[in-house]
């Protein structure tokens, strides 16, 4: 069986970066020049999609697709979220309302979720005054979310390695 | 922001409303930036450009993505032959892209020849 993984989440969160960082093959990605406020933070943003392969140590293959992240592109959503098994939301802790954005990919992708599963990951928790862990427990807690949650860094294949095997983990339970 | 920019842009707004003029099949084209932001348009029945902008966008990049994968240079544009009509794709610079469509399926060569000036006429002005 081939296991599709969704990546979404906010600009600039790492969703390229992390497919990028765990891919076993070249990635195909669809950029195109930002010419919007995300120019002010990266040159290029993905316009339709990011495709990588990742082999799991028992040899199977994941294909791993990333979204783009602005909601313009949400009918792209639609079209990529089709025959996933699972989905990474990825969070960019430097946005003004990480935790609104959070929610925003939680419903976008609700059916998804309700059928399959997700983990999350919060990236670029340097930033000061912004959510920390604890806050980002305790909103999941007070909305009953029970996904795995996890820090990381998404140019780390380690720290990505650690959310596709929650999935993986959290897919053979269900 | 590119967008903003140049939604005042009256050059570009003539240079649209010359496409239809000159093609009777035309229905309408738009200026989008490269990223998928609506920067104006000219049609003859409403066109959701905010939509359209962003999948022009995706589009055009996957044309990029297919021919760099084949080393076959850039992607100059994007033709779409459909029951009712063609729609066409194509870069006007690194920035920006024009979108134009017509209602017949015949229409393509005018289309195509009246796009290719437009977006030429385009990059002259700004």
């Amino acid at each position: 069986m081939e296991i599709k993984i969704l990546f979404t989440g906010s600009v600039g969160a790492g969703k390229s970066s992390a497919i990028e960082s765990l891919s076993d093959i070249p990635v195909i990605k669809t950029e195109a020049k930002a010419t919007d406020a995300v120019s002010a933070s990266k040159e290029t943003t993905t316009v339709a999609f990011d495709y990588g392969e990742f082999a799991l140590d028992d040899g199977q293959k994941i294909k791993l697709f990333g979204t783009p992240g602005q909601i313009r592109f949400s009918y792209m959503w639609e079209i990529l979220q089709k025959n996933a098994l699972g989905l990474v939301v990825l969070v960019n802790n430097e946005t003004d309302d990480p935790l609104a954005e959070l929610d925003l990919y939680l419903s976008e992708f609700a059916e998804l979720i309700e059928r399959t599963s997700a983990v999350i990951g919060v990236t670029h928790l340097d930033k000061q005054n912004g959510p920390t862990m604890e806050d980002y427990y305790s909103y999941m807690q007070q909305r009953n979310i029970f996904h795995p949650l996890f820090p990381l860094d998404a140019r780390n294949p380690d720290d990505v390695k650690v959310l596709i095997e929650a999935m993986v983990a959290v897919l053979q339970v269900a | 922001m590119l967008a903003e920019k140049l939604q005042d842009n009256n050059a570009i707004n003539q240079l649209l409303a010359t496409v239809l003029q000159q093609c009777d099949d035309a229905v309408g084209i738009f200026v989008s930036t490269i990223d998928g932001l609506p920067i104006q348009q000219q049609s003859r029945k409403p066109l959701n450009t905010e939509r359209l902008s962003a999948m022009a966008s995706t589009f055009i990049s996957l044309g990029d993505t297919i021919t760099g994968e084949l080393g076959a240079g850039d992607c100059k544009n994007i033709i779409i032959e459909n029951e009712l009509g063609v729609v066409v794709l194509m870069h006007i610079n690194e920035s920006l892209i024009l979108v134009s469509v017509c209602s017949s399926p015949r229409g393509l060569g005018m289309l195509l020849s009246s796009t290719r000036l437009c977006a030429e006429a385009i990059r002259n002005n700004l």
